[in-house]
């Protein structure tokens, strides 16, 4: 009698710890898949450029997702609401060069898969009194045998008294392109973005630029958005994370911007 | 390298052909046969086999002239006679590994006929052996009547060939339920004990149980109880006395508790180590799947809920070479205690588990020193009594860079190399062209211990305990230099430079007051520093010969600086109850930043806590029912706020087998670690102190019910426990700036994320061990689920990272002789990981484009099931003495070869993108010998 007594005890244990550890199904949160990309910058005097297209498969060798055709999109500065109008297939645009102005909001929305897809952005200021230290940067020569000579830094500079987020682009003016060490070369993109943050200057050093050559210089006040969805360096299955975006129901960026262009162009030469 | 090898051999097989030598003339001829009639008292008949096939025997005369054998043998091997004897007359035999053999009435005799000098043992002088006995004989036989009853003893409990203090060995008065635990000094309590005639059964694991019978003048003098260190000969007899201890035991009277004591731990299966926090990792409840990482998964907890303390210090780097071992040289550890959780109010800090790890003293008596040689380090210790009072002892342990180190160290490095991400190396050339030019420089980890103890008398101890231990781990590269430049270029490289490490010290100061009062009063300092410096650098020198540095690069480093005074005391109060109580002040300091080419910091933080606070935890017994309820406060100054941790754990025995056990209770803890997994992105570990804004104060609560049955052989253990936890912390260091780390163009801001959330985790632990016998061993099985859920994952309960379902593992040793086989099967469920099911490219608004993966959501996949099953052989070098001189062991890890995946890579290759798994540690065998002296 007494084991049967310690038997029963012991097995309503058992059964009451099973029971405790009974398991939740999983549960997942949105879905992301089937959200489509949404790519905007809006700049005031340009016409309004939105793509959206669809995410790839794994396995997809196309640089890009399929165009998503067919949509309304329309934007809105919160009075007025335009529409706008496919001229490429998952390529929206809206011809007026007055729409956009500095300050001001602009909603996007449309529909997708009967989901509201709405994304949000102010228009910055334009930056100004853009210069640079010099209309030149030479790329010291390598030298066999002598001291190199040292490289003179060059200065681009601009007025950022309250700290705003900025990118510096050097585009690249020539036909035939001149690369400056085949030893890196790695990178075939001839134009150079650079993230500039919340800084007034950018030095350039002797290897910012891959190609020697002529180079427009434009300085462009972005929003944080815009640095947020550089950010993400996530490669591993132990860190992996969605991309920061602000559309909603959406992935990409919609992000207003303004640039300002130095008037003189920049030479990138070798040394003589 | 294949020279050290050779001598390695070389030793090993020297040392065998010595310990063979040693053992003189050869004993073991229990082979012969026996052709005759006998008819005497067993004494005689020992003692004509002694003489006749040159065997030793040990024996108590008097109680042996009491059997009589009266047989006619035919063509018998004595093995047998003796064999058939023991039975007919239900006594016991017990064959050392030199042959000789002990007849005991009662197995616990052993004991006392080992404790006998030398050269008593031999059988010419048996009619001294004899006297000695029959003095001891009478002196118990009188004390058949008791004088008190009912009284509390105390006592120590040591080991006999060393006088070490043992911690944590069970005692138990036989045929009751009165139970002790000795604590950190080896001193025991016991309370109620019925009579001053009783026996105290003294069990602790890799030694022998010992059974001792109570007299008056015992019980009323400070009573040690010294314990002999069990061979293996011991497993052998046909004893099936009382229940043994084995490698790892399991406390039944505590809740969760797991003892393990490191000189049983050379016949696990290893990687290269004997490995204190691995061994672990065979329990159930602790994860054994996360190959890299020697910390302690426990209960669905990371290693950083774990507490870790070393002779009373907290450790904060607790491994080596990325986490493939533990700091912990065996050689130094005399005790380890794993609280799985519900622990006692006298810890505390952390949320999951403790692990509280004591130093050896040293040897009390005679001088000793050993080595141990792996494939992988070489590690020298030495103990020594100073003088009578005192004992120092030392250990150092030093990887070298053997194929072993190379293989765990490539593995780690290798596999982030060749996908960085993220843009790193973007800049100049990719990283894949370098490893071509690669030079594989110096990498090593050691570990330093040292410990003096001062026992003036037998109410003080003091000693000082010293750990220092440091990785290095250098994943330079020198860049290829075109000939073309080579004149003017001396060098390009890729500089990676990892140290990180931790070092401590504690005073300690250990007095019992009276038999009621004991108290253990420390200090101590630890120290956690981990540097990381990566950067490229360049070297140009010109026709004058001057040379022209250029760097580039960012450097991490993280310094936490902990110092620490506690006092422990142990009041009993009456003959059912104690009380523990005692006050903790700590002073911690945490330095990191972040520099980037030198001049810029980027993170620059210094932050200091002060924690203050107390506790009181009594321990009532009522009957078969034993009640702790204890309630710990801690005042944390950065936050300004008072933390009242109320725990309480009860246990009943049903009977002196089954027993039924529960606990509670709330935990905080104020310091993190951040881990970074990708350990390209930056150190891997570094700690910061809870702030109450950005980064809580943690919390948890666990319930936890558990049962187990205990018979002479096996244990049968069960234990549930749900956990809830909240203001959990994940950090994450994002980079805001084009390019990367080394393109000359970034202009690098770091953003601290910290993300703050919650969690639970529940499970059911299951544990089947055979305690003694040639074949011991347990099966282990978890059932378990750990769910996060942070809101910047989304709002619901995802799998946390270190999740696994089901674990089994089935953990088998057997011994014959000097040999020990043993065999460990591992099986997990995967743990969860997140995978991307898409890709878009976004073109940047002034030059480039960039990939994004799109993840359906965090921790949504699973990896295939992890398994593996490891093996290992030792043999043991034993001298005549019976006592043991060594050991070679043959490991052979993941024996076959299992390809369990560690994480999963995503690249991006033609517009696709490329998923490669990183596996851990395959096909892995080891070498390891040990000699002592």
């Amino acid at each position: 009698m007494v084991t049967n007594y310690r038997k029963i005890i012991f097995s309503s244990i058992v059964l009451l710890l099973f029971l405790a550890a009974a398991c939740k199904k999983d549960s997942s949160t949105a879905d992301y898949s089937a959200l489509p990309v949404v790519e905007g910058y809006l700049m005031p005097n340009k016409i309004v450029e939105v793509k959206v297209s669809l995410q790839k498969a794994l396995v997809d060798t196309n640089a890009y997702g399929v165009a998503v055709t067919g949509l309304t999109l329309s934007i809105s500065d919160g009075s007025i609401t335009k529409t706008l109008t496919e001229d490429k297939a998952g390529h929206y645009i809206l011809n007026d060069l007055t729409f956009i102005k500095s300050g001001s909001t602009y909603k996007l929305s449309f529909t997708y898969n009967n989901l509201p897809v709405t994304a949000s952005t102010v228009i910055p200021d334009k930056p100004s009194g853009i210069v640079t230290s010099a209309d030149t940067v030479i790329i010291p020569k390598m030298t066999f045998g002598s001291t190199e000579t040292a490289f003179v830094p060059v200065y681009i500079r601009w007025n950022n008294p309250n700290s705003y987020n900025h990118i510096v682009v050097f585009r690249y003016l020539e036909t035939f392109k001149s690369l400056i060490s085949s030893r890196f070369n790695s990178d075939t993109v001839s134009s150079v973005e650079v993230n500039a943050v919340k800084a007034a200057e950018f030095e350039l050093t002797a290897r910012s630029f891959k190609y020697y050559g002529n180079y427009k210089v434009i300085v462009t006040r972005v929003n944080q958005e815009y640095l947020d969805m550089l950010n993400n360096n996530s490669t591993s299955s132990q860190n992996l994370t969605n991309a920061p975006t602000n559309v909603t129901n959406g992935l990409g960026i919609f992000t207003g911007m303004q640039s300002d262009t130095l008037s003189k162009k920049l030479l990138v030469k070798a040394e003589e | 390298m294949k020279t050290i090898l050779l001598f390695l051999l070389f030793c090993g097989l020297f040392s065998i052909q010595q310990a063979r030598a040693q053992n003189g003339p050869n004993f073991q001829n229990d082979t012969a046969t026996v052709n005759k009639f006998i008819t005497a008292p067993l004494d005689e008949v020992l003692d004509e086999f002694a003489a006749t096939y040159k065997i030793r025997f040990i024996f108590d005369r008097a109680q042996m002239h009491k059997y009589g054998v009266s047989d006619h043998y035919f063509h018998d091997k004595v093995k047998d006679i003796i064999r058939g004897i023991c039975r007919a007359n239900d006594i016991y035999y017990a064959k050392q590994p030199d042959g000789t053999y002990f007849i005991l009435e009662k197995p616990e005799d052993i004991t006392r006929l080992r404790r006998l000098p030398p050269g008593a043992m031999k059988p010419t002088v048996e009619a001294k052996v004899n006297q000695a006995f029959t003095e001891e004989v009478i002196t118990t036989a009188a004390a058949a009547r008791p004088v008190r009853t009912n009284f509390a003893l105390a006592g120590r409990v040591t080991d006999n060939a060393t006088g070490e203090s043992l911690p944590a060995a069970s005692i138990k008065i036989r045929g009751t339920n009165i139970t002790a635990v000795t604590n950190t000094d080896g001193y025991f309590n016991l309370t109620n004990v019925p009579a001053d005639t009783s026996v105290l059964v003294v069990s602790y694991a890799g030694y022998q149980t010992s059974a001792e019978r109570l007299t008056p003048e015992r019980a009323s003098q400070k009573l040690v109880i010294s314990m002999l260190p069990a061979d293996n000969a011991l497993t052998e007899v046909v004893i099936n006395g009382e229940k043994g201890e084995a490698v790892m035991n399991t406390d039944t009277r505590r809740v969760s508790v797991v003892q393990l004591t490191p000189a049983k731990l050379a016949v696990l299966p290893n990687i290269g180590e004997r490995d204190i926090l691995r061994a672990f990792q065979l329990m159930p409840g602790i994860s054994g799947s996360n190959e890299s990482s020697s910390g302690a998964y426990v209960r669905g907890g990371t290693p950083d809920q774990n507490l870790v303390l070393f002779d009373g210090f907290t450790v904060y780097q607790v491994d080596h070479l990325y986490g493939f071992y533990s700091a912990f040289n065996v050689n130094a550890v005399k005790d380890v205690q794993m609280y799985k959780g519900g622990f006692s109010a006298k810890f505390g800090g952390r949320l999951s588990s403790v692990t509280d790890i004591t130093g050896k003293d040293g040897n009390k008596k005679t001088a000793g020193f050993g080595v141990d040689l792996s494939l992988l380090s070489v590690n020298i210790y030495g103990e020594t009594p100073l003088n009578d009072k005192s004992s120092l002892l030392f250990s150092l342990r030093r990887s070298y860079q053997g194929p072993l180190y190379n293989k765990i160290f490539n593995k780690l490095t290798n596999t982030t190399t060749a996908t960085t991400g993220g843009g790193g190396f973007g800049g100049p050339g990719g990283r894949g062209g370098m490893a071509n030019f690669q030079t594989q420089v110096s990498s090593w980890f050691y570990d330093l211990n040292g410990k003096y103890t001062y026992t003036p008398d037998d109410k003080n101890i003091f000693s000082l305990s010293f750990y220092s231990g440091k990785d290095k781990l250098d994943n330079s590269h020198d860049l290829g230099i075109p000939s073309v430049l080579s004149s003017s270029v001396n060098s390009s490289s890729i500089t990676d430079l990892t140290t990180y490490g931790n070092v401590g010290s504690s005073a300690k100061w250990s007095r019992r007051w009276t038999d009621k009062l004991y108290a253990n009063t420390l200090v101590s300092y630890s120290n956690f520093f981990s540097h990381r410096n990566r950067g490229m650098a360049s070297s140009i020198t010109d026709s004058t010969g001057t040379v022209v540095d250029t760097n580039s690069g960012s450097a991490e480093n993280n310094n936490l600086k902990d110092l620490s005074a506690k006092s422990d005391w142990e009041l009993n109060i009456s003959n059912t109850g104690k009380i523990l109580f005692g006050g903790f002040a700590s002073r911690q300091d945490v330095k990191y930043d972040y520099t980037q080419n030198d001049t810029t910091k980027l993170i620059d933080q210094n932050n200091q806590a002060l924690t203050l606070g107390g506790y009181a935890e009594l321990e009532q017994n009522f009957g078969a029912l034993r009640l702790t309820p204890g309630l710990r406060y801690t005042h944390y100054d950065l936050t300004n706020k008072n933390y009242i941790e109320p725990r309480f754990s009860a246990s009943y025995a049903i009977n002196d087998k089954l027993m039924l056990k529960a606990a509670t209770g709330r935990f905080y803890q104020f310091t993190n670690r951040v881990v970074r997994e990708d350990i390209l992105s930056g150190s891997k570990d570094f700690w910061v102190l809870a702030n109450g804004s950005s980064i809580p104060v943690g919390s948890a609560i666990h319930y936890i019910l558990g049962a187990s049955y205990e018979t002479n052989k096996f244990l049968f253990s069960i234990e549930g426990y749900y956990k809830r936890l909240s203001d959990l912390t994940e950090y994450s260091l994002r980079q805001t700036g084009t390019g990367g780390m080394f393109n000359p163009n970034s202009t690098i801001t770091l953003e601290q994320n910290f993300y703050n959330g919650k969690g639970y985790a529940k499970g059911i632990e299951f544990l089947v061990q055979k305690k003694v016998g040639q074949y011991t061993g347990w099966i282990g099985y978890t059932l378990a689920s750990a769910f996060n859920k942070f809101d910047v994952y989304g709002t619901d309960y995802f799998p946390a990272a270190q999740d696994v379902r089901n674990e089994f593992k089935s953990i088998n040793l057997y011994q014959e002789g000097r040999w020990t086989f043993s065999a460990t099967w591992i099986y997990a469920s995967g743990r969860p990981y997140t995978a991307p099911v898409g890709s878009y490219t976004i073109n940047r608004a002034g030059s480039g484009a960039e990939t994004y993966f799109v993840v359906s959501g965090k921790n949504t996949e699973r990896f295939k099931a992890y398994h593996r099953l490891d093996a290992a052989i030792t043999y043991d070098l034993i001298r005549t003495s019976t006592k043991k001189v060594g050991s070679i062991g043959f490991s052979f890890f993941n024996i076959y070869n299992r390809s369990n995946t560690w994480y999963r890579e995503y690249s991006i290759q033609g517009n696709q993108v490329i998923s490669t798994d990183v596996n851990y540690l395959g096909f892995t065998p080891n070498l390891t010998l040990s000699l002592k002296w």
